[in-house]
């Protein structure tokens, strides 16, 4: 009793929660993840370094839902993927994480008031709602405001970067998934990129799982862990 | 929200869309031109003429003699003699006779000389009988009756004049301008040849060629015209209508057999049915090959929507990130392919209602076919309904091409 009640706790506190979690491409011979244990407690900035192929944008796929495994379990902020629906895994992504890459985040055709929309729809986010909470994003994120109207891919990459933020973060997530949002800006707009990164997720108390290469980024993270550290490759798991 | 997307998306590859709605509009255009001409000549057709139980003119093809008579398409190549006409007009089955005589236009409209029984026998389309907008028959030897397409397309009024040219081109050299007719009535509109054609009365056609001979026109007042000119001397056919129907084959029978002239009778209906059956062929041929086209066109379209998928991945996968389904990314290839063949469609429908407004008079003049104004028609609506059906299966291969990327669409 004692331990079941304490494993609910644990689960509510847990942003992220992963047990024995094992993912192998279709056609692969070899996992391309394993990790045997991992939790995220709410409102920490884990910063996860390594470099390509070590399988980081397969585990940011899995923690989105939008790849799957039959391998272990994956509970995100207390709701195990695997009881959901492929229907309802889209929903949930839509209504609690928010989502960053490192580029081509928006729909370069729409405006940029379309691709915050767009977010805001599949979450079933009310479009008058998006009028009323994007001034305040926008200022945080140093964008003015007259960008709204735009055509997307007339904006700049910093620009773009910051749009694909605010669009993040329209529904109120809890979680925000960000990968290499930095690789394509130069060292000073990176900078200020973060610096605006954190005081939001700080600000709104979101969970932020930020992946990079650029370990110098580090520091300004409540945690770091590396991908070797995260995931053990499946030979050594069963050594 | 995603029919903006679809939109927005077509919009940014405008000129592979627009040379795909193209593709469609014209194979579209193909189809339902074909599918028009189809049903509306039958119908058409079948609707000039209706209550007549007998054709009859000198012995020549069935196919010939309804062709002339009624549609006046074609030549007749020989005529009826004024005899041979009272005669069997004289004999007791038949209830009523319209004699015909062409040969004779108005600005390429055709003439026919009759007499007053064709407004009191003649029906068209489910019996019904020509009835006149404003005026009356031709009573006076010099007085035309026309039909409404004319009265509309010349603006012709009640009293006006109008000259006669000899032949059926619309541009003669040999007019008979030396006997102008004047304007008696105007027919209602019939939605059939009538309403291209200008009536007179026999004796009017005769002495308009009173100072003809051989087809040329010989100097003015050459001769003065008497009553004796004026009477008829052969017809190019005639319409025969009978006391009891049971009584048709007998009379056609007795035309067949007239021995003082080779002449023929002929049943409108069973040799309209003659003509279908001769043109099913073709109308079958024709429609393939616009299916076929068709079937191109949507391949074509499918096949530039599948080449855009892969252009695509980045989108999708941000569609993807925030939420959408792989089900939201096939109806929205869906939704694309169905706004490409929509807008194909309706520029196919305008690109009908065109040319039929362009053509609409040749079709009447040339070939008694009259096309109607109105474009949209159950078979039109019917041939949509399975174009965009069509497309959705077709589309099908691209969209489900999408559904499957967007599943592994890696986020990067």
């Amino acid at each position: 009793m004692q331990a079941l009640g304490k494993a609910l706790t644990t689960q509510q506190d847990n942003a992220i929660f992963m047990s024995e979690v094992a993912y192998r491409y279709p056609k692969s011979t070899e996992d391309s993840l394993n990790i045997v244990n991992w939790s995220v407690k709410r409102g920490e900035q884990v910063f996860i370094y390594g470099h390509s192929g070590t399988g980081k944008s397969t585990l940011l796929n899995l923690l989105a839902g939008i790849l799957t495994t039959k391998q272990g379990s994956i509970t995100i902020l207390g709701q195990a993927l695997s009881e959901l629906s492929a229907r309802q895994r889209d929903s949930f992504r839509a209504r609690h994480i928010g989502m960053v890459f490192q580029q081509f985040n928006l729909v370069p055709h729409l405006s940029v008031m379309d691709n915050i929309q767009l977010a805001a729809y599949f979450a079933g986010t009310n479009a008058r709602l998006v009028q009323q909470r994007y001034p305040a994003l926008f200022e945080g994120l140093s964008l003015e405001l007259n960008l709204i109207n735009r055509r997307a891919d007339s904006l700049s990459i910093g620009q773009q970067q910051r749009v694909a933020i605010a669009r993040a973060l329209i529904n109120h997530p809890q979680l925000l998934i960000v990968d290499e949002p930095t690789s394509a800006l130069d060292n000073e707009s990176k900078s200020g990129f973060i610096t605006m990164l954190m005081s939001l997720v700080k600000k709104e108390q979101i969970t932020l799982i930020f992946v990079s290469h650029d370990e110098t980024l580090a520091p300004r993270f409540s945690q770091q862990i590396s991908m070797a550290d995260l995931s053990i490759s499946g030979a050594r798991h069963v050594a | 929200m995603l029919l903006k997307l679809a939109t927005k998306s077509l919009l940014q590859r405008r000129v592979s869309v627009s040379l795909t709605v193209m593709m469609i509009a014209v194979s579209v255009f193909v189809l339902l031109s074909v599918e028009t001409i189809r049903t509306q000549a039958k119908e058409s057709f079948s609707k000039t003429v209706s209550g007549v139980d007998l054709i009859v003119g000198a012995r020549t093809g069935q196919l010939n003699l309804l062709l002339y008579s009624v549609f006046h398409i074609g030549q007749a190549s020989n005529n009826v003699s004024w005899q041979s006409y009272q005669q069997i007009t004289a004999s007791p089955n038949v209830a009523w006779t319209i004699p015909l005589s062409l040969g004779d236009s108005h600005h390429g409209y055709r003439v026919l000389g009759t007499t007053t029984d064709l407004f009191t026998f003649f029906h068209y389309d489910k019996k019904k009988a020509l009835e006149f907008a404003q005026g009356h028959a031709f009573s006076d030897l010099y007085d035309a009756v026309i039909g409404a397409d004319i009265a509309k397309k010349l603006g012709y009024k009640i009293g006006m004049n109008i000259t006669l040219s000899h032949g059926v081109a619309s541009t003669s050299f040999s007019n008979h301008k030396d006997k102008p007719f004047t304007i008696s009535g105007i027919l209602k509109p019939t939605g059939t040849p009538i309403d291209k054609t200008v009536y007179v009365s026999l004796q009017g056609i005769k002495a308009i060629h009173v100072d003809w001979k051989n087809g040329v026109k010989l100097p003015e007042g050459y001769t003065k015209i008497n009553k004796e000119m004026l009477r008829a001397q052969s017809i190019t056919a005639f319409m025969v209508g009978l006391k009891s129907k049971l009584s048709t084959f007998s009379v056609q029978r007795q035309v067949n057999t007239f021995p003082q002239e080779a002449l023929m009778a002929i049943l409108p209906g069973a040799t309209l049915v003659q003509l279908w059956q001769m043109l099913g062929n073709v109308e079958q041929v024709l429609l393939l090959i616009s299916v076929l086209v068709l079937a191109g066109a949507l391949l074509g379209m499918s096949n530039m929507l599948l080449v855009t998928i892969r252009e695509r991945q980045h989108e999708i996968a941000v569609l993807r990130a925030v939420g959408a389904s792989p089900w939201v990314i096939l109806l929205l290839i869906q939704l694309e392919a169905m706004l490409l063949v929509t807008s194909g469609i309706l520029l196919a429908m305008f690109m009908l209602w065109g040319c039929i407004q362009l053509f609409r008079d040749t079709l009447i003049s040339e070939y008694g076919l009259f096309i109607s104004e109105q474009v949209f028609n159950t078979t039109i609506l019917v041939d949509i309904t399975w174009i965009l059906l069509a497309s959705f299966l077709v589309t099908m291969l691209p969209a489900f091409n999408a559904y499957r990327h967007s599943f592994h669409a890696k986020l990067h």
